[in-house]
């Protein structure tokens, strides 16, 4: 990479199911104003802005980067749109740190978010028009049945069960309890977890995301400006993304099967051969609780049949060896658009030491993901990842 | 100052009314294949593909996750502007400059057959202000054109002029839609859709898409390729609401295309730019282009296509492919005014070729009444 970058502020709104008092371009005013309030910059000092907006089946209008552009400062400066499903916020990040590594710009602004209580239809309608419309749209699928069949392969495969995903959910909406923005903030028990209705077997209520409304912001500089603007920035040392196929099922694939053919490069750029010594934090893209538990083998934390007794042994939970999902993470706020972002927010937020009540000790590297697109084309499904490793100190 | 980037490889498929062979699966693939091999590279020497497309006008959510393999980003790194096409040249671009990767492809595709276009824009307007009053591309866009006309004397008859002008040069290039000359009196005649907008100021609907490949300096020198070298980008956003600007004027076009002049190092765009494609989406907007561009004074659009300056045998012929009037795959109609332009600069633009061109221009739009603009600057 040419340049070094940082990302040197955040903002977020809260998430919630419905964000009844204000309308879209309120929305991005908010989050960008506390955006910028945590870098101390003002508008005047964001060269271009990157949007990212996932489907705007759920915002019921067309271009809401366009609408939304005064209110995310975008006036009179580049304004791109980037739309990558789920990954739709790591990727916004991931265009913004291009604009930066370029040399084009110095300071960019990535913002993104999504209206999930606007459109017409219910999200899950929205999202099963990702289905080829020929082949797979006439089964009425959407994301539900497509996770719980990729939940039971991961079972089968890496020896967990039930209870295990329950501890994953219990200490996510536990760790929500201390993130001021979380959707779900639900202070749970195992009994309760292990006892919630199952949605679509054998994902129980606990064990599954919301879809939230919300925004995320984030500001990242080149390294000069970067020292300039903090005295802690958090440099992305390391980052990647990739587009890979999986076949469910056939041959054992599971959806985070090719998740380290993605998150090695990225690691490799960062200096990080032994993750778990290096890696005080992860804030992955986890909608399912099923998903933390094989993550920590597909992100080299672990062998894959290693992963149930690092569950049993608290290994991410708060205090464990190494905490995952500090914020509660995208288990209990969702917002397509923007739940990527949030995750690379979070993660900065840990390296700058800014995590007040969910903030993990001795943050010197935090590996946050964003993922997205778990449909068929035609049997076949398309994953992608973006990666951000981000350290206290550059490399 | 800049590392050089530069186009090797081009493929545009025949813009049509309604492509019935491809899906668009397979209409990605193929293009993507035949920009490849008009490279002279294989799926494996690419670093990253930057997809542009909508998610409405394709009629499905989160196309990229659909359309990322067949445009050949298996094992990639890949994303998706959704945004037009010359956007997202921009970031493929972008992410060259910024070392980490040496080839980068870029896929467009419009379908506008699937879908209502006039209906999916007007849901472009926020539902408080702007959709009670019914608005749409073509109705804002005669918002736009009455407030130009009123404001510069401009006429119906100027106007129709870049009708003629661009839909003649479209009888050169075998990928344009609309293949018919048309007379000054016709266009005067077509009747009103949205006054002061004719039917033939306006662009047709079409299904068609385009794929760039763009490499590094190193790399575009040793594929042998001719190659256009992208010497200039700028790209900015104007307001959204129509009440809070003049709309007369193109104003984020001005502020790109000052970018993009700055990068390029051209002070005289008129003199130093040997031909332009510009994003015609009436006939009046390539008018209020050749004013935002710098071609001519501000007001002076009328009299420069009067003057003839930018027909195909003018000073700076603008729109050869005969431009949006003649071909309009919504979304990616950016990137072929960039396809167009790298063609004319590299001397591959057949019997439409611009004799001598050494610098192009080429402009991509997006959002209603010129939001956003993009400007491309490209040399050989």
């Amino acid at each position: 990479m040419s340049r070094r970058v940082a990302i040197v502020g955040t903002g977020q709104t809260k998430y919630k199911s419905k964000h009844r008092t204000y309308a879209s371009p309120d929305m991005y005013f908010e989050v960008m104003k506390s955006c910028l309030e945590d870098a101390e910059l003002s508008v005047n000092d964001i060269d271009a802005v990157v949007f990212g907006l996932g489907p705007e089946s759920f915002d019921g209008v067309n271009g809401v980067d366009k609408w939304c552009s005064d209110a995310a400062g975008a006036l009179n400066k580049p304004l791109m749109r980037i739309n990558t499903g789920g990954a739709t916020g790591g990727s916004t990040v991931l265009a913004a740190l291009d604009h930066v590594a370029s040399g084009m710009f110095d300071v960019v602004v990535a913002v993104s978010g999504q209206r999930m209580g606007e459109g017409t239809g219910h999200p899950q309608y929205g999202l099963g028009l990702g289905f080829d419309p020929i082949l797979v749209r006439p089964f009425s699928v959407n994301s539900l049945p497509i996770f719980s069949g990729d939940a039971l392969t991961c079972m089968n495969k890496f020896g967990f069960g039930e209870y295990h995903m329950a501890r994953i959910a219990v200490k996510n909406h536990l760790n929500a309890l201390n993130n001021p923005y979380a959707h779900l903030r639900i202070n749970t028990t195992m009994e309760e977890a292990l006892k919630a209705k199952y949605l679509s077997y054998p994902l129980r209520l606990l064990d599954m995301c919301p879809s939230s409304e919300g925004a995320c912001a984030v500001i990242v500089a080149s390294e000069e400006k970067a020292k300039k603007i903090t005295s802690r920035p958090a440099w992305i040392n390391g980052f990647n993304a990739g587009t890979t196929i999986i076949n469910p099922g056939i041959g054992g694939a599971d959806s985070t099967t090719t998740w380290d053919k993605i998150v090695w490069p990225a690691y490799n750029m960062a200096g990080i051969d032994n993750p778990r010594k290096q890696i005080q934090v992860a804030e992955p893209y986890i909608p399912i609780s099923y998903q933390e538990i094989a993550a920590y083998a597909a992100f080299g934390f672990c062998k894959p049949n290693e992963v149930a007794k690092l569950v049993e042994d608290g290994f991410g939970e708060m205090g464990g060896e190494v905490p995952f999902c500090p914020s509660g993470g995208c288990l209990c706020s969702n917002t397509i658009g923007c739940s990527g972002m949030a995750r690379m927010a979070e993660a900065a937020i840990q390296v700058m030491g800014k995590g007040d009540a969910r903030q993990v000790e001795n943050v010197r590297t935090a590996l946050a993901t964003a993922g997205g697109g778990l449909f068929g084309t035609g049997g076949m499904t398309a994953f992608f990842l973006d990666v951000v490793v981000l350290g206290a100190q550059p490399n | 100052m800049w590392n050089r980037v530069g186009i090797i490889g081009i493929s545009e498929t025949k813009c049509e009314e309604m492509n019935r062979r491809d899906s668009t699966t397979d209409l990605v693939f193929r293009i993507t294949s035949e920009a490849l091999k008009d490279a002279g590279i294989a799926q494996s020497d690419i670093d990253t593909v930057v997809m542009a497309e909508s998610d409405q006008l394709d009629g499905r959510v989160i196309g990229a996750m659909a359309m990322a393999l067949p445009a050949h980003a298996y094992g990639k790194d890949e994303i998706r502007v959704e945004d037009d096409g010359a956007s997202a040249l921009i970031l493929a671009y972008m992410r060259c400059l910024s070392d980490r990767f040496d080839t980068a492809v870029v896929v467009g595709w419009g379908m506008c057959s699937q879908t209502n276009l006039d209906l999916l824009t007007g849901y472009s307007f926020d539902p408080f202000f702007h959709r009670p009053l019914g608005l749409n591309w073509i109705t804002a866009h005669g918002v736009q054109a009455m407030t130009y006309m009123n404001k510069w004397g401009i006429t119906e008859e100027q106007a129709a002029k870049v009708t003629v002008k661009n839909r003649s040069n479209a009888v050169n290039n075998q990928n344009a839609h609309l293949r018919k000359r048309v007379e000054i009196a016709e266009v005067l005649k077509s009747g009103y859709v949205s006054t002061p907008l004719r039917r033939l100021n306006l662009p047709p609907y079409s299904d068609g898409a385009c794929a760039i490949v763009l490499a590094s300096e190193e790399k575009a020198k040793r594929s042998g390729r001719p190659v256009a070298w992208i010497t200039g980008v700028g790209w900015s956003n104007d307001t959204y609401f129509m009440g809070d600007k003049d709309l007369w004027r193109l104003s984020s076009l001005g502020q790109a295309a000052k970018r993009a002049y700055a990068m390029a190092g051209i002070h005289d765009p008129f003199k130093e730019i040997d031909v332009a494609e510009v994003y015609d989406v009436t006939s009046y907007h390539e008018l209020m282009e050749y004013e935002a561009l710098g071609f001519c004074r501000e007001g002076d659009g009328g009299k420069l296509i009067d003057s003839g300056a930018t027909s195909m045998d003018g000073e700076l012929p603008v729109n050869p492919s005969g431009g949006m009037l003649s071909s309009n795959p919504y979304i990616s109609v950016g990137l072929f005014r960039v396809a167009e332009a790298a063609l004319q600069v590299s001397n591959r633009a057949g019997n439409r070729q611009v004799p001598g061109a050494r610098t192009a221009l080429a402009h991509g739009m997006s959002g209603i009444c010129g939001q956003s603009n993009s400007v491309v600057i490209l040399t050989n």
